[in-house]
């Protein structure tokens, strides 16, 4: 397993694939499908690493924001998250 | 320039010309982010005394009455002014009825950091559908892991994957709120879930 360190590097690498793959498997998973993620890897081999090291952490954050019940489309429920620090400084 | 985008520039146009219905339905079209928005950052302990979409309602007020003074120079993006209304409301209304009450909340102390309580009501929310002891303790165990990583990682990374994965905007509209190509959206994302793997690897 490499640390954020090394994936940073290879994502930069990768550059817009890396990220648009990522915003992709995100949306297929927010939207309820089962994601092949081998597929992926053999689809895009050159991401396949990162990809793998990935999906975990896509896939704990789809489910925490799935469980909060703020849905798009569905009445959510308060909580969860703090207010900002301080007011914006905006007026 | 995509037909949604160029929908929305026609709607500031009109609304910055003082059309009263354009600036109408620039409001209504951000109700339900920013709904999603304010749900995700009240505290627990207001549950039973606000409703989120009570303090949106105050926001796009709010906005209306100042809709002028931001035409006048459109600082940032409209969207992100909107979240920043918003923003506001959510500390003017944890102040009006936590702090009012003197309950030891300090936002400029927490105002960054997940409160407990709210992670264990999020994780009893997680576990009550679950049957099995055993499944109800390891998904118990994994959100309080997911929690404590988002809330440890810079508020750069936690806000667009908070925008992202909670309140659920596509990539399009946090660029739209933040003023950025989505394109850098994407880019932010990616260093951030990979900051969120490290944070995630290093705690277990």
């Amino acid at each position: 397993m490499r640390d954020s360190g090394e994936l940073i590097a290879q994502g930069a690498e990768q550059g817009p694939s890396l990220a648009d793959l990522t915003e992709e498997i995100t949306r297929r998973l927010q939207m309820g499908e089962t994601v092949d993620i081998e597929a992926y890897v053999n689809a895009h081999p050159h991401c396949a690493v990162s990809i793998r090291e990935l999906f975990p952490t896509m896939h704990d954050l789809v489910e925490l924001g799935k469980s909060t019940g703020h849905n798009r489309s569905e009445p959510s429920q308060p909580d969860l998250f703090p207010p900002p620090a301080r007011k914006s400084s905006y007026s | 320039m995509t037909e949604t985008t160029r929908g929305l520039e026609e709607l500031l146009d009109q609304a910055d010309q003082g059309n009263a219905i354009a600036r109408q339905a620039l409001l209504e079209r951000y109700r339900g982010n920013l709904r999603r928005m304010v749900a995700s950052r009240l505290d627990r302990r207001l549950a039973s005394r606000v409703d989120p979409s009570d303090v949106v309602q105050e926001t796009l007020a709010d906005a209306a009455r100042r809709m002028d003074e931001y035409f006048q120079d459109r600082p940032i993006p409209f969207f992100g002014w909107l979240r920043q209304l918003a923003g506001d409301r959510v500390v003017d209304t944890h102040r009006r009825h936590i702090f009012s009450q003197r309950r030891s909340i300090n936002r400029e102390d927490r105002g960054l950091e997940l409160p407990d309580a709210s992670a264990n009501e999020l994780v009893r929310r997680l576990t009550a559908t679950d049957t099995s002891p055993s499944n109800r303790l390891s998904r118990q165990e994994r959100r309080e892991q997911v929690m404590a990583a988002l809330s440890a990682l810079s508020s750069r990374d936690r806000e667009v994957l908070v925008m992202r994965y909670l309140e659920q905007l596509s990539a399009a509209e946090i660029a739209e709120a933040l003023g950025i190509t989505e394109g850098a959206v994407k880019a932010r994302l990616l260093r951030a879930l990979i900051h969120m793997r490290g944070r995630l690897e290093a705690d277990s």
